[in-house]
């Protein structure tokens, strides 16, 4: 667990725990507090028997601390999902067993929470008290994939759709996915962005260096903050495939085509 | 010429010619000049654009991309106008590092207005050429950024404490071209109640300054650097 600031929370599972280490995201405004992800449940492998991540008790435990910080109640929590892939989503179960409102990570049931008329051409806002996280359809990597655009603090979370590492595309959706870049391009274009913040790292510190997918240890792995500069960079890299997807290396993150029946994450 | 002899006495072999050549003509960036003219075994390319076509053969300025050719580590040498009429970008093939001068740099970037055009042009030439090209690294001529995002140092700053990396990355030129958006945005700017500056095209790690702006701080005063 990280804070970015006061209301902000970066959290990021140990390798040890999975090799997939994804990242989750805590945003809290005055009235209710926003998870992004539930991360992988089940460790692999086994530690003394123990299989169950617990996540839900962190997440629960990092509200009360802030609320007894602030002096005030706990906040109510919504948790939604950058994407559907299972080391995005598998906590669920712990946070719904708390109560707590888990948005389905589908394109139909971000719509209703977030007010979206049309996916993906439209944006749509959780309002979470002073505070509004902007959410826009990025279908692509994942048909619920979505980005979050904090106003506060111009972060831009784009989950497994950028991210310094591997990005895994199949054929069938590449047209979707430059689309999609094209309208996150449209919209950074407009909005000032201070950090594009994804859910995994698997590139080096090293231009155009990446450790192999599943690797647990990563001493010298890159940061995991790209910049504004790499949305334009992954969309000019889409356009330029010209509907054929193939893999193509940029400096901080690699476009990998795959199969669509690997591609579960 | 004491890191070239030094470098020669490491290698074990003689020393070799020097060739200086310029991110532009800018007098912060030139002004050593007299200091190597003089000097044997050096290559001197004046800091203007029949000098630099001449030096690394480049036909039709600034459409074409010029070489040098060090023995074994090809230089190329493209146009980018619009800062300076001299501006060049260098890159090296071996480790793919790119110097931009003071063309793109972690600051603030200065355009004359009536350079914009060019400046656009030569950005998207830039483009085109880090779009078939690995890219290690972007390094520039000066930093007046901040680490943080959108922060920078003021003009003339000689302590920055936390100021950011030299280093910027291929993404980094694609939003450059990008910035081409911004002149829409800074029409809008330009209405009365804006509180942003007039021509100042803002990203995270560079501004860029049209001429019209902030009357003093982006007329003719900015060529010199």
């Amino acid at each position: 667990v990280k804070a970015y600031n006061e209301d902000f929370y970066v959290l990021r599972q140990s390798g040890c725990v999975h090799a997939e280490k994804p990242f989750l995201f805590l945003i809290f405004g005055n009235d209710a507090a926003l998870l992004e992800d539930t991360g992988v449940a089940r460790r692999e492998p086994a530690a003394n028997g123990e299989k169950t991540v617990p996540t839900a008790p962190v997440v629960m435990d990092l509200i009360a601390q802030w609320a007894a910080r602030k002096g005030r109640a706990p906040v109510p929590l919504t948790v939604i999902h950058s994407h559907a892939h299972g080391d995005h989503v598998a906590g669920d179960a712990q946070f719904q067993a708390m109560g707590v409102r888990v948005i389905a990570p589908t394109p139909a049931a971000i719509q209703d929470a977030t007010g979206i008329k049309n996916w993906p051409n439209d944006i749509g806002q959780i309002d979470l008290g002073g505070r509004i996280v902007d959410v826009i359809p990025f279908p692509g990597h994942n048909e619920a994939s979505i980005a979050l655009y904090d106003r506060l603090t111009g972060i831009l979370l784009t989950g497994d759709s950028l991210y310094p590492g591997l990005l895994s595309v199949v054929q069938p959706d590449l047209a979707t996915f430059t689309a999609s870049t094209q309208r996150l391009a449209a919209f950074v274009r407009e909005q000032p962005v201070a950090h594009v913040l994804g859910t995994h790292i698997e590139q080096k510190n090293q231009p155009y260096l990446d450790y192999g997918r599943g690797t647990v240890y990563q001493p010298d792995e890159s940061g995991l903050a790209l910049s504004r500069a790499h949305v334009f960079e992954l969309n000019e890299a889409f356009l330029a495939m010209n509907g054929t997807l193939k893999t193509f290396a940029a400096p901080q993150f690699t476009i990998v085509p795959r199969g669509a029946a690997t591609a579960s994450r | 010429m004491d890191l070239i002899a030094k470098w020669a006495k490491k290698k074990n072999r003689a020393p070799m010619p020097l060739v200086v050549i310029h991110s532009h003509s800018h007098g912060d960036h030139t002004a050593g000049d007299a200091q190597f003219k003089t000097l044997p075994n050096v290559q001197f390319v004046a800091a203007t654009p029949a000098d630099v076509q001449r030096a690394a053969g480049i036909k039709n300025w600034p459409s074409d991309i010029g070489q040098i050719d060090l023995g074994q580590r090809v230089i190329d040498v493209i146009p980018i106008p619009g800062h300076d009429v001299a501006s060049i970008a260098l890159y090296d093939r071996r480790t793919g590092n790119l110097m931009t001068g003071d063309s793109l740099y972690p600051g603030r970037l200065y355009v004359p207005e009536a350079e914009i055009a060019t400046y656009a042009a030569s950005a998207k030439r830039l483009v085109d050429f880090v779009a078939t090209r690995p890219v290690a690294q972007v390094l520039g001529a000066h930093i007046e950024q901040g680490r943080r995002p959108y922060f920078d140092y003021p003009r003339g700053t000689t302590y920055q404490p936390d100021e950011h990396v030299l280093q910027l990355t291929r993404a980094h030129v694609f939003e450059l071209h990008e910035a081409r958006w911004f002149r829409g945005r800074r029409r809008r700017h330009s209405h009365p109640t804006s509180r942003r500056p007039t021509g100042l095209a803002c990203s995270p790690a560079s501004c860029r300054r049209g001429g019209r702006a902030a009357g003093p701080t982006a007329s003719k005063s900015q060529r010199g650097r």
